[in-house]
This record gives C-alpha cells, sequence and structure tokens, in this order.
C-alpha cells in the first residue's frame, strides 16, 4: 500500500486523511528528499555533524508542520526552505555555542568530515563557506542546486531583489576574497 | 569575471563529491512516523534561540569565598531550570601548577517523582569549556550533537556527574599558571534529544606557579576588567577581552560597551574594591541602566556597567577604589588593587541604520533610526505574554519558533556578535487550534513585546532594562 502512494496529486491526497497512512506516506516522501536536504545543509554548513543535525531538526519541523504542506509537489521547495532556516539557526546558534565533535577529538583517526574535507580541498568553496549565511544560502541554491533566483527567492521567502543583491553582494565579496590569490598567481 | 566566476562555482558546486544522508537521519525519520505529532511538538519548546543563561537561578555564589580572610576549601555554583539542577564544583579554588585539576558537573533531579527521564546526545549530558581570563588559553564548549540519542534516567537524590577531565580529555588534565573561567552547560530533552532544558553555570579558579605553595599571591592574581562591545544577552561577557587595566578599547557609534570588574580571589571581602565606573566625557560615552536581573554566573564577585558610545571621540572609563574597602589580608606580595582605568575610543557608525522592508499588513513600525543594539542585553528580544488559558504558537518567518503555556511568558533573543541580528520577522501568532490570532512586522532594533489576551493580539515596544533580560 505504502509502495503506491506517489508525492503527486490525488495519491497524496487520498492518504492524507487515513491517519497513519499519512505519516508513513509523509516520511516516504521525506526520505526521498533525504540526501538533497543532507547535502544542501552540508554545503551550507561546511560540516557534517552539524549537517546531520540541522537536518534531524528540518525533519523534526517538517513533521509537526506538515499539515500545513498543501500541494506535495511543492515538498522539496518546502523542505529546503526549513533546511536552509535550520541552518541558519545553527548559525545563529554557533554565536553562542561552539560544537566540538568529542569523537572526532578523541579519534583523529576516524572518518574525516566529508564536507570539512571538500571544503578544505576546494579554495572556492572554502571562500564560500566564508561568506554570510544568507549570502552562501544563495549561491548553493542557485548554483548547486540550479534554481532561478525567482525559485531561490520562494525557497527563502525573500523578494527577488532581496534574492539578487545578496547573490551580487556575494559573488563581489567571493571576487575580493579571490583577488590577493589572483595578482600573486597570474593567468 | 563574473561569468568566470559564476560558472566556476557553478561548476565546483555541481560537480562536488558529495555524501549520502547516513542511515542515522533515515532512521529519523522512520521514528518520526511512529511517534505522535504532540509529543513531538511539545520537544521544540524552547529550541529555537533561548535565554539559558537568563533563565538561571544562581543559588550559591562561590560558597565560601566571602568569608573574609578564610580559604575557601571547595568552590561550587549551582544553576537551576524547573525540575534539573546543574552544580559544578571544584575541589579547591587554587591548584599548584602540574596538579590535577579537579573539577566536575552534576546534573540533579529535584522533582515530585522519584525519576525523570532525560534524552541527550552520546556524549553526555554536560559539556565544558575552560577560558583563562588572564591570558590566551582556551578550550571551546561543545559535544557531539544527535551523534546517536541516547535516555537516562536520572533517580532523585542520585545526579549524573561528569569531570572535567573526562569530558575533555586534554593531555594530562593540567592546566598552566593562570585564571581561569570553566563554564558547564547541560542540555537535554524531557522526552528526545531536543532541548527544551539549557543549564549554564560558572567558576574561576586559579593555577599558582609555585608547586610547593598553592596559595595565591597578589602577583599570581591581577585584577580582573573585562571591556566587551555589543555585550550578548544580559551582559554574559563570554566574547570579552580581559585586561589588567590601561588597556584601548575601539568602539564605534551606538555600540553598548560592556565593562566587568571582577574581584581577583585573594581581595574578596564583602566589599566591592571598586566604586562606580564613570565616563570621562558623557558625549562621547554615555552610561546606560544595565538590564535587570543580570545573572551572577560567577563564583567570583564581579559588577557590570555599560556605557553606549554616542558620538566619535575618546573617553576614559575609570573606577576609584572604594574608600570602604580593605584588602583582606596583609599582601603578600606583589602590588596592591589599584584604581582601573581604560580608554576607549569612539568612532563614526560605518554600518548604517537597517531600513524597514516594504511588508503585508500589519506593518509594525519601529520608531526613529535607533542603532543596534538599542538595549545593554544586546541583540534584539521579542517577549511573548499569553494570558489566554490555552497555548499559543509562535511562527517567525514561517518557521515554528515557540509554545507559549497559557499564563506564562517566554522570551525568544536573536544575537550574532559582532554582526545585527537577522530582520525583519514576521511572526504570526495562532492559538491552540490552528488559527491565526495576529500578526506583526518587526525590523528591529527596538525590542518587542506581544501581548496575547481575549483572543487579540497586541504589540509594541519592549523596555527590557526595567522588565529584565528574562
Amino acid at each position: 500500500m505504502m509502495g503506491a502512494v506517489t508525492i503527486g496529486g490525488s495519491a497524496w491526497e487520498g492518504v492524507q486523511s487515513a491517519g497513519m497512512l499519512e505519516s508513513e506516506a509523509f516520511a516516504r516522501q521525506l526520505e526521498l528528499q533525504l540526501d538533497r536536504a543532507y547535502r544542501l545543509a552540508g554545503l551550507i554548513l561546511g560540516n557534517a555533524t552539524e549537517a546531520e543535525d540541522v537536518v534531524g531538526d528540518a525533519l523534526e519541523r517538517a513533521w509537526a508542520r506538515r499539515a500545513q504542506l498543501h500541494d506535495p509537489d511543492r515538498l522539496q521547495a518546502w523542505l529546503d526552505r526549513i533546511v536552509v532556516n535550520a541552518c541558519r539557526d545553527r548559525i545563529r546558534r554557533r554565536a553562542r555555542v561552539r560544537m566540538l565533535q568529542l569523537d572526532a577529538t578523541a579519534d583523529p583517526v576516524g572518518d574525516p568530515d566529508a564536507f570539512g574535507a571538500l571544503f578544505s580541498r576546494d579554495e572556492l568553496l572554502r571562500l564560500v563557506a566564508s561568506l554570510p549565511v544568507d549570502e552562501r544560502a544563495v549561491v548553493v541554491l542557485h548554483y548547486w542546486a540550479d534554481l532561478t533566483l525567482e525559485d531561490v527567492a520562494g525557497r527563502l521567502g525573500w523578494r527577488t531583489g532581496t534574492v539578487k543583491s545578496r547573490l551580487h553582494r556575494a559573488l563581489e565579496e567571493l571576487r575580493a576574497l579571490m583577488a590577493p590569490t589572483d595578482r600573486r598567481e597570474p593567468q | 569575471m563574473t561569468d568566470d566566476l559564476e560558472r566556476q562555482l557553478r561548476d565546483r558546486l555541481q560537480h562536488a563529491q558529495l555524501p549520502s544522508a547516513p542511515d542515522r537521519l533515515h532512521a529519523r525519520v522512520v521514528q518520526a512516523a511512529v511517534t505522535s505529532p504532540a509529543q513531538r511538538r511539545t520537544s521544540f519548546r524552547g529550541r529555537w534561540l533561548l535565554l539559558p543563561i537568563a533563565a538561571l537561578l544562581v543559588i550559591a555564589l562561590g560558597a565560601g569565598l566571602l568569608a573574609v580572610g578564610g580559604r575557601p576549601s571547595q568552590l561550587s555554583v549551582t544553576a537551576r531550570s524547573g525540575d534539573f539542577r546543574l552544580t559544578l564544583s571544584s575541589a579547591k579554588p587554587v591548584y599548584a601548577m602540574g596538579e590535577q585539576i579537579d573539577v566536575s558537573a552534576s546534573v540533579e533531579y529535584t522533582g515530585p517523582d522519584d525519576y525523570a527521564q532525560v534524552s541527550a546526545e552520546q556524549s553526555g549530558l554536560v559539556y565544558f569549556s575552560v577560558q583563562q581570563l588572564d591570558g590566551s588559553f582556551s578550550i571551546p564548549g561543545g559535544g557531539s550533537l544527535l551523534l546517536r540519542c541516547s535516555t537516562q534516567t536520572l533517580f532523585k537524590g542520585s545526579p549524573f556527574t561528569q569531570p572535567l577531565g573526562q569530558a575533555l580529555s586534554y593531555p594530562g588534565h593540567l592546566l598552566s599558571t593562570g585564571t581561569y573561567r570553566i563554564t558547564a552547560t547541560a542540555s537535554f530533552g524531557s522526552t528526545d534529544c531536543y532541548k527544551p532544558i539549557d543549564l549554564g553555570t560558572s567558576l574561576v579558579i586559579r593555577v599558582g606557579r609555585s608547586a610547593a605553595s598553592p596559595s595565591p599571591t597578589r602577583a599570581d592574581v591581577q585584577p580582573s576588567v573585562a571591556l566587551q562591545v555589543n555585550p550578548g544577552p544580559c551582559g554574559d561577557p563570554t566574547n570579552a577581552v580581559w585586561a589588567s587595566g590601561g588597556g584601548l578599547t575601539v568602539a564605534q557609534s551606538g555600540d553598548v560597551v560592556l565593562v566587568a570588574l571582577v574581584v581577583p580571589m585573594v581581595d574578596v571581602t564583602e566589599v566591592f574594591p571598586w566604586s562606580d565606573v564613570t565616563s570621562s566625557d558623557a558625549t562621547v560615552l554615555r552610561p546606560i541602566p544595565m538590564c535587570a536581573g543580570v545573572p551572577s554566573v560567577f563564583s567570583l564577585p564581579v559588577r557590570y556597567s555599560a556605557f553606549e558610545a554616542v558620538a566619535p571621540g575618546t573617553a576614559w572609563l575609570s573606577a576609584p577604589l572604594s574608600p570602604d574597602w580593605q584588602p583582606p589580608a596583609p599582601a603578600a606580595s606583589g602590588t596592591d588593587l589599584g584604581p582601573i582605568r581604560f580608554e576607549v575610543d569612539v568612532t563614526a557608525s560605518a554600518t548604517p541604520a537597517p531600513t524597514p522592508t516594504p511588508t503585508p499588513t500589519p506593518k509594525f513600525v519601529t520608531p526613529g533610526p535607533t542603532p543596534w543594539p538599542s538595549n545593554a542585553c544586546g541583540g534584539f528580544h521579542l517577549k511573548v505574554v499569553n494570558e489566554e488559558t490555552a497555548s499559543i504558537t509562535v511562527t517567525i518567518n514561517d518557521s515554528y519558533t515557540e509554545t507559549v503555556d497559557g499564563g506564562t511568558s517566554q522570551t525568544i533573543v536573536e544575537w550574532l556578535p559582532p554582526n545585527k541580528p537577522l530582520m525583519p520577522w514576521t511572526v504570526v501568532v495562532t492559538g491552540a487550534a490552528g488559527t491565526q490570532i495576529g500578526s506583526a512586522y518587526m525590523t528591529g532594533p527596538v525590542d518587542q513585546k506581544i501581548i496575547v489576551s481575549g483572543g487579540q493580539m497586541e504589540y509594541g515596544p519592549y523596555d527590557i532594562r526595567t522588565e529584565g533580560c528574562d
């Protein structure tokens, strides 16, 4: 029964009022979005542990507010927005408490942080990680998720003009950060 | 150039080898599907941005330290929230160089039942951080989050105790000569790993130079002064720069400069050593009231003052020794306490006040170009007072934020030092049945208060200086 449930249209609506089936169907659809949500959070936060934590938060938020999702086709956009908001919450929290993965401290030869390793290998991504979180979110959604600025605005709940200005500012900042390197290494 | 940068961004991001979501997250989805929505919603209470420190009740302030001339044998500071108590203890206030630091924190259930079940991450209920007050040594606080959610039972009268050394695993559990603030933070939930309960408290210990004689001298323990620009909620000087006086601080017009005077351990008496801090030029740096209820999370006496940088210029902040203060014992060595004097250079504000963004009705109008922050507590505060009998739900920018029970209030704070809070906020309040009671648009920086009563919602400025930071 659960396997027959699809995200679109009447099939989804058909299970919305069916108690546990609604939960199962929603859980199934959430699972399909997990990798994307985790990668989105990882690219914004640059840390796998925090990304996992944030996506966990986002799942809980999504679960608590699932009745607000009237159009199942918009699940991805809806979840994107929740994930980005959760990332912003996490960044705020960072200002107060620095999270330290104690297990990693105790065992430095353990699994490396996949996002951290990626950012340490790639100078450009590292610069992206240094941007303010809102600019980072715009860059990731526009260039990684390949969303139009209008779609980015829809996900973030901003006006398109706001997205444009933040993207412009992000690119300016990236250019400024890259400038010394450019001078040292002429093309 | 832009095209090239954009191409690079697209290329690097889209071709990056990104990991898949770990199995733990998949398990959480399944777990969510079999857990009642009401239970999960409850678990979010207080999760967003809370005031853990402001909510604390510090019931013991360095027990024994205030005894004139006495040598305290143990430091113990306790914070309480609801039915839980966090106690941070040190076997002694002063350690010899090379001596193991015997500090531990315990979480205890004090409620009416025989036990309480709490859930936290695998790494334990308590996190520690260590900050040297007279140097740069620092171990940041934190813990592994949600690596594995585990449930523990706290029996009444049997606290869960976590030693500092075991928690941090720093080499040999040793600290070099200096004065250190050790902070313990406990975060746990009553139903799952979300954390409706946050507790935190700090104490100060000293590591003396002499291994043979750990007794502190004045040379060991210099007076501590912290100046901080735009402090956190309720003057929490977590990120303050500590010095022994004579320093130069640069602030911008509109900044709030917090001064914290901390009495050195050997000079603790019943009389605070310094008189009030004054500004040499109130047109540059004017005194402003501190928010009420600043928590004393130190195990040493501390006194806060706050000043607002009004206009570019230079002003001195100074505090003479109080004429009533006498040293507790003849000076063993070193220098006596002296007056405090700090120079503050105020520069013009580089950042203009945020411009309100046009929004849907109802539009919330913030009066005047008030600079950030508008209060000595830092950040932006929204107090929600629910005078109804049923609970209400607060959503900020479409993100579930808080449930406020009937007859209670909650304060939501946004604090992002050194950056300004992320505004604006579109705040929506809904009743227990899910119907919207009202909404407000807030741009800051003036703190706001929402009052829900009789099915109606009112909102307006919140004077945190008189009502306190909690």
